[in-house]
């Protein structure tokens, strides 16, 4: 068999690796807090004979208010039924960012789920009784997808620093990268911002079962509104930002995250 | 000696006793030495009345002098966590605990108290972001507290009567 017949096989398995490579390290859940403010026009130029006049609406976004826009949305409402098989989200919930998982939106237009779609990671609604809501993924009673929102951090361009302790394999990370901020409630609201994040991270040592004490913090402003969407009216975000933080057991083979992420997905991408 | 005089000095030497008594009771509580497990800063949950106008309460600071670098690390996440939570909460009590970690002596509680004063999203929280600010000498964070009560002046982005739509999704 010719080389060139090997390369795309090649190719696959690499992206399965990657995946499975993934799938084998567990991250804490970031426990994330949005906020920001969105201006917007409300409503249409007044004109009092004299002057005309529009004036711009400003309102402030945080976690509660947007986890209030899905509760009121009967599109969130509906995929909600459908996914976990109850019609509202509790009080109280909030957001976790969960670097875990990688929901991959199938795009029908290539046929078989799985040969094609877009990478996204996941924005979890949940709280400390067991809810979960991932906010994109697939509605299999629906047969469709869904994308009410993720946290991307760029699959390429992410560069870092680092120092590691070579005896106890402990040590400290900061990460930069770009980051898209994605929300929609199906009702009229949309932010989809872009912006650079911080990933700061905490080592300790290395543990006999090869896991360390792992914290991770990320910073991620995403001060470039590029497609907000305000009750049907266009908009414009500022000051958004989403940041949290997470402390969990990490296989070592992670650190440092930057190096460790691109090996596996230069192949993906 | 006449009886009147031995009556008299029975009697103040029984005061004086009664005195050292209550005194050594008094004093013997105060000069308990504080327990060293102790060391964060949860907050006081204070009344359940609706805090109008709340005024700073000055937080617990965190025994950092008897806490190891990791100890006192815990410490604070465990109190940003709480904050967290508070932050989701809509009662009063979670209000007042998350205006007390305003003056927090640790930078990191109070940053998170900030942020947690904006989630919890209610104007009641202005004035003591303000009056918390004017007694703050770190310019980032007077910026940041005053910021916080911009940010709650703002009505939240939440809607139910739609209007026309202007633009397609």
């Amino acid at each position: 068999m010719k080389l060139t017949k090997l390369a795309p096989i090649a190719m696959v398995a690499a992206v399965a690796l990657a995946y499975n490579a993934k799938a084998q390290v567990s991250f804490p859940l970031v426990n994330l807090t949005i906020s920001g403010t969105v201006s917007y026009n409300a409503a249409s130029p007044a004109d009092n004979g004299k002057t005309t006049k529009s004036a711009l609406t400003k309102v402030s976004i945080t976690t509660k208010s947007l986890i209030s826009l899905l509760t009121n949305s009967p599109t969130v409402i509906s995929t909600l039924m459908d996914v976990t098989g109850t019609n509202q989200i509790p009080a109280g919930s909030y957001f976790v960012y969960d670097l875990n998982t990688n929901n991959v939106l199938y795009d029908p237009n290539f046929g078989t789920p799985g040969e094609e779609g877009e990478e996204v990671m996941a924005l979890i609604v949940t709280n400390k009784n067991g809810f979960s809501f991932t906010l994109a993924g697939y509605d299999s009673v629906a047969a469709a997808n869904y994308d009410y929102g993720f946290l991307n951090i760029d699959q390429v361009n992410l560069i870092g620093s680092y120092s590691q302790n070579d005896t106890t394999g402990a040590g400290s990370e900061s990460d930069l990268t770009g980051i898209e901020f994605y929300f929609n409630d199906g009702n009229g609201n949309q932010l989809d911002d872009y912006g650079n994040g911080v990933m700061t991270w905490s080592f300790g040592k290395v543990s006999t079962n090869s896991v360390q004490k792992t914290t991770l913090s990320v910073n991620f402003p995403a001060p470039n509104g590029c497609n907000d969407i305000v009750n049907y009216n266009a908009a414009i975000a500022q000051n958004v930002k989403c940041s949290g933080k997470a402390t969990g057991n990490v296989v070592s083979v992670v650190f440092p995250f930057y190096l460790w992420w691109l090996e596996l997905d230069i192949f993906g991408y | 000696m006449r009886p009147k005089f031995v009556f008299a000095m029975l009697l103040l030497a029984l005061l004086v006793l009664g005195a050292a008594f209550i005194f050594k009771q008094h004093w013997g509580n105060a000069a308990a030495p504080p327990s060293i497990n102790e060391s964060v800063t949860s907050a006081p949950v204070v009344s359940a009345a609706p805090p109008s106008a709340p005024v700073p309460v000055p937080a617990v600071p965190v025994s950092t002098n008897v806490l190891t670098p990791e100890q006192r690390q815990t410490a604070i996440d465990a109190e940003t966590d709480r904050l967290q939570q508070w932050s989701m909460n809509d009662d009063p009590a979670s209000l007042s605990n998350i205006l007390a970690d305003l003056t927090n002596p640790e930078k990191e509680i109070r940053d998170a108290a900030i942020e947690a004063a904006k989630q919890f999203g209610s104007t009641d929280a202005i004035p003591t972001l303000k009056a918390v600010a004017a007694n703050t000498t770190d310019t980032e964070e007077q910026i940041a507290l005053l910021e916080a009560a911009n940010f709650l002046s703002l009505p939240p982005v939440d809607f139910r009567q739609p209007t026309p739509p202007k633009t397609q999704q």
